[in-house]
């Protein structure tokens, strides 16, 4: 679910003071929630679990909507049109029932055994003394979770770049040191506030503009009929009715919402609300958030097509323009600059998360549990490791995206299906099957991996469906047949006893 | 617009949030 076209349009003084001022809030908050963040790495990794439920709905809502969802779904949606329904549907669904379900069990569980992290909670739910699981996923966790922030620093350059006139170089320069300032600063509080604000204006911006543009145009019928009276021939796949989108494509769109319960940056908002029965309101809030974002985004890309009915007629000829494009030419300059500030609040959104998450795998699992193990090591010290550390990631960001970025590109290629394929069925399984082993998990975080991998790389396999479903599905088998051949650990049906909810009848 | 247009474009993502309104209301835990 990532992007790193090109946003050839420019912004006027007026949008880019609109921009400054969101920016300043982002900063402010930063600052804001330093103190608390300083206090140690409970605080500063997952908020000290004090989280409320609408700040975590909205930061696990958009920490996993990247600028895929502004530039990408727009761009399919003007491409394909209604068939994009799908493309977020799968999305959309699964998180509802993560939220309900899986989120629930994950924050009981891991304040429980006082896990920071997934490899955290790995090792404690296997009582695995051999740090075999937790160097496995930790690995996992950093390979991606560096190359996605490379990635989204790199989208953003280009980005601010072409709408400021900075040049991609210092556009990626700004992005990585306005998110290095908030994240290393105020931690998790930050980073779920920040997110707070940046879903308010992606939300803004994606309702704002597809509203407008269909009123300008004369209405939705006038859309429809301006659609109407395009040459089939150029209209192409597009067509506003979804199911004009094979079963095959349909199945693959869908398969897009397996990755969200294997993203940790997605999870570890989960852990950090204060109370797990306030979820379920989270679950509400989380879905209409992600219905109306999307949708507004399935809008822009249908009322795009009737404005420019071929691609020629977009910058650089690519759909992925359409959103920035259609804002710049029908709205006031200051709703422009929300509008590419939207597109920043979606990469940076992605990119504190998952470079807090990165940050996490280094203090937590490495160093604090392999490293010093058993040595008394002050918060104090731990929390200013951490902030050493995310500069150090945030540098490592930069010269990878520099030197290497067909690495990253190829990483980031599977990092969404990757993590969803190998983190998704071992932490469901984990937290719903109490006969899942050590080495079950092992077999499926390894086998997610690969298949994703193999599946996206031979052409025949890739060209019948996304990689993430099979991946996903494999994974899933392989956990459960290994686990059956294994001996679970001791208490864990006691444990997961302990964490299930009990509804009302 | 079709059936599936209509679906699609405004039945589909009410029914989401629909869905999200019911199951938050009825998923309480005995204590709340």
């Amino acid at each position: 679910m990532e992007n790193v076209s090109q946003i050839a349009v420019h912004a006027n003084t007026l949008a880019v003071l609109s921009f400054i001022f969101y920016l300043l809030i982002i900063i402010l908050i930063g600052v804001l929630a330093t103190k608390f963040s300083s206090a140690g790495i409970s605080e500063f990794f997952i908020g000290g679990r004090k989280m409320k439920e609408f700040v975590v709905a909205l930061s696990a809502v958009v920490s996993g909507r990247s600028s895929w969802l502004m530039i990408g779904v727009t761009g399919i949606a003007y491409i394909r049109g209604a068939s994009a329904i799908w493309a977020v549907a799968g999305y959309i669904i699964v998180e509802l029932f993560l939220f309900l379900f899986l989120a629930k069990r994950l924050r009981r569980y891991t304040e429980k055994m006082d896990n920071l992290t997934l490899p955290d909670f790995f090792e404690s739910r296997y009582k695995d003394k051999s740090n075999l699981l937790r160097i496995t996923s930790v690995i996992i966790i950093l390979i991606f979770m560096v190359a996605y922030v490379s990635a989204q620093f790199n989208a953003g350059g280009k980005a601010f770049g072409a709408s400021f006139g900075l040049g991609e170089f210092n556009g990626v320069l700004i992005t990585a040191l306005i998110v290095l300032a908030y994240t290393m600063m105020g931690g998790f509080l930050a980073v779920s506030l920040t997110d707070t604000v940046q879903a308010i204006f992606m939300i803004i911006g994606l309702l704002i503009l597809p509203i407008i543009a269909i009123i300008n145009l004369g209405g939705w019928s006038e859309v429809l009929h301006a659609l109407s009276q395009i040459d089939p021939e150029v209209l192409g796949s597009f067509s506003i009715d979804p199911f004009a989108l094979s079963v095959g494509g349909i199945i693959g769109f869908l398969g897009i919402g397996l990755g969200s319960p294997g993203n940790p940056h997605i999870l570890v908002r989960y852990m950090s609300i204060d109370d797990p029965r306030a979820l379920r309101k989270s679950a509400l809030i989380g879905t209409v958030w992600n219905t109306l974002m999307a949708w507004g985004a399935i809008y822009i890309g249908i009322v795009g097509r009737a404005y420019y009915p071929v691609k020629k007629l977009l910058p650089n000829s690519d759909p992925e323009n359409l959103y920035p494009y259609l804002a710049s030419t029908h709205l006031h300059p200051v709703i422009f600059g929300i509008i590419i500030a939207s597109i920043f609040a979606a990469i940076m959104s992605t990119a504190d998360s998952q470079l807090l998450v990165a940050a996490s795998g280094v203090i937590r699992d490495i160093y604090q549990k392999i490293m010093v193990k058993g040595k008394e090591i002050s918060q104090k010290k731990l929390v200013l490791l951490s902030r050493v550390v995310i500069i150090l990631l945030v540098i490592i960001a930069l010269i990878l995206g520099a030197i290497a970025s067909q690495l990253v590109f190829w990483l980031v290629l599977f990092a969404w299906a990757g993590l969803g394929a190998s983190f998704g069925p071992t932490i469901i399984l984990s937290l719903f099957w109490k006969r899942t082993t050590k080495q079950g998990v092992m077999a499926g975080l390894i086998s997610g991996t690969l298949i994703t991998i193999i599946w996206n790389q031979v052409h025949f396999l890739k060209a019948t469906i996304y990689e993430l479903v099979p991946a996903f599905i494999i994974s899933t088998l392989l956990t459960i047949i290994v686990s059956l051949f294994t001996t679970p650990p001791p208490e864990a049906s006691k444990e997961l006893e302990e964490i299930s909810a009990r509804y009302k009848r | 617009m079709n059936f599936g247009a209509i679906f699609g474009l405004i039945i589909f993502p009410l029914l989401i949030i629909l869905t999200a309104l019911i199951l938050s209301i009825v998923l309480k835990e005995e204590g709340e």
